[in-house]
């Protein structure tokens, strides 16, 4: 009976490891791939050149530059609407059934597939400037960064102690003040995280890009105009013949799983710190 | 009612030096539907004395507290009626602006609550909400706050750090500067020293005895020898009824209702 007992334990425990194996190891293949052929691009040029057209030399220059400029607009877009829109269900809707079927279709939209909220913006805001444009590309982001920062809003505000709230009110002030001067401070940590994370989801994606922003072979910084980035310029580079072109969408992978990496880290390490002072 | 040997009013001897800055009226105090936790409550506060009030758990002294400044408001559910006066003004009636009263009532809550901002500030939040005073102005309001809570000493060389930094002690301190910034009538306390050391709550303790001398104080307390030294009447509450209310002296040493005595005796609670 005992020795059932072992043997099974053990066959678990190695079926559990062999998954884990696999698991990893495609995740180390990814990566692998993904550093060896990247780091082979990285140069200087990378970073002042802009995209080349088919047979000459370039960089990556406007596309990182629009995709900086369109997620920042995104998540200044999204941020302050994300933060009310959380502090309204934690404080107000609370659990009134306006407030739970918000939350239940925020949850739809966190999930939602990218390329809806790209043909969406397309249709809204694509058809009725006439052409593709940075403002459509910054809606689009904004609109998937929208629910992660309304929902972690939502769940920091929960964690405010009730004691501080009484504290606050007690000393009569209004409920707004409370949340806003005393709750927001005491999450302040956690809102910026929220929104490092939300940069971190929007900063990779393609699909909502492709049918807004599009792309730019220039260096544009008009939002009205096309705008160059990062993810589609790999998309339409990795499907090309050109070798260089491969070579600056393998280098353009690698930066965006850089960057993403250092926005998760600093997401985890931000609390820490702020415990620490 | 015969059961409550709350003496009338009018019977308890005012001398001249006593007027009643609260009075609590036929209060009735109720969480959610028909959960009742007050039952005819009737208690004068009297101006510059520091009232203490003890009791069992459950009993309802804390909830009475909440009703003084009606922090139970920012519960749905909960309700009180009845009267409760502070000078001549019933506060129950929603005639008196809910920040005003508050800002009239201070609380102390029983675990020190520093706002996450700096010793400073923490005692400006406050003064702000009703001042718009210049920053020398400023500076002396929180100086005054802070040495009316015997904490001034301690902190004025890192008034811009934060007061998460100070320790339990001087965290409740810090409270009670908070409330006293605003100038307030009364002061309500939450069994403001259980969270606290020995040492910590001397100090407090010490302190309260001088804030009588500006200040209104009511006192929840669950530890009797504190309401003995430091206050000078005592309400002795039970299943959400005042049993006795009288002179501290008096309560402990030859209380009237047999429930008192027993309690005071250590023989419940």
């Amino acid at each position: 009976m005992r020795l059932r007992r072992k043997i099974t334990n053990m066959v678990f425990q190695l079926a559990c490891m062999f998954a884990t194996i696999i698991g990893l190891s495609v995740l180390v293949a990814i990566l692998y791939t993904l550093v060896s052929k990247g780091l082979a691009g990285m140069q200087w040029s990378l970073f002042t050149e802009i995209t080349p057209g088919p047979g000459s030399e370039g960089g990556l220059a406007n596309a990182m530059l629009g995709s900086l400029i369109m997620t920042s607009m995104g998540i200044l877009i999204a941020a302050p609407i994300g933060v009310m829109g959380g502090t309204w269900l934690a404080e107000y809707g609370a659990n009134s059934k306006v407030a739970s079927t918000i939350r239940f279709l925020n949850g739809m939209l966190m999930s939602a597939p990218s390329i809806l909220i790209g043909l969406f913006v397309y249709e809204m805001v694509v058809i009725n400037m006439g052409h593709f444009s940075g403002w459509a590309g910054a809606i689009a982001l904004a609109i998937i960064a929208l629910p992660v920062i309304i929902s972690t809003t939502e769940e920091m505000l929960k964690l405010v102690p009730t004691s501080l709230r009484e504290a606050g009110s007690g000393l009569g002030a209004p409920k707004w003040k409370v949340v806003t001067l005393l709750g927001y401070r005491a999450i302040s940590t956690g809102l910026v995280t929220g929104i490092l994370l939300a940069i971190a989801r929007i900063s990779g994606e393609t699909a909502p890009l492709l049918f807004t922003s599009m792309n730019n072979s220039f260096m544009s910084l008009d939002p009205n105009q096309p705008m160059a980035n990062l993810p589609v310029t790999i998309y339409q580079f990795a499907m090309s013949p050109d070798e260089t072109w491969n070579q600056l969408a393998w280098s353009g992978a690698l930066l965006i799983t850089l960057t993403i990496l250092a926005l998760n880290l600093s997401s985890r390490l931000l609390p820490r710190l702020a415990k620490r002072r | 009612m015969s059961h409550v040997a709350y003496m009338n009013p009018a019977e308890v001897v005012e001398t001249d030096s006593l007027t009643r800055r609260m009075d609590v009226q036929g209060l009735n105090f109720y969480y959610n539907r028909g959960a009742q936790a007050l039952r005819d409550v009737n208690l004068p506060i009297y101006k510059n004395r520091v009232t203490a009030m003890i009791g069992p758990s459950g009993c309802g002294k804390s909830t009475l507290l909440r009703c003084m400044n009606r922090i139970y408001q920012l519960y749905s559910g909960q309700f009180a009626e009845g009267k409760i006066m502070l000078d001549t003004t019933n506060i129950l009636d929603g005639s008196m602006d809910i920040n005003e009263l508050r800002s009239k009532v201070g609380m102390v809550f029983q675990k020190p609550t520093p706002f996450p901002m700096s010793i400073y500030d923490n005692i400006a939040f406050g003064v702000k909400l009703y001042d718009k005073l210049s920053k020398r102005q400023m500076d002396e309001r929180v100086e005054k706050a802070l040495r009316q809570a015997h904490l001034w000493e301690e902190v004025k060389e890192k008034l811009h750090q934060d007061a998460s930094s100070l320790s339990g002690g001087q965290q409740q301190r810090l409270c009670i500067a908070r409330t006293v910034a605003l100038q307030p009538e009364v002061i309500l306390m939450d069994e403001p020293t259980s969270a606290l050391d020995p040492i910590a709550t001397q100090a407090i303790e010490q302190l309260i005895e001088q804030l009588r001398n500006d200040y209104t104080i009511v006192i929840v307390t669950h530890n009797m020898q504190q309401a003995a030294r430091i206050s000078d009447y005592t309400a002795f509450m039970y299943l959400g009824e005042l049993v006795e209310f009288d002179e501290t002296h008096n309560i402990f040493s030859n209380a009237r209702e047999q429930r008192t005595r027993d309690y005071i005796a250590g023989s419940f609670g």
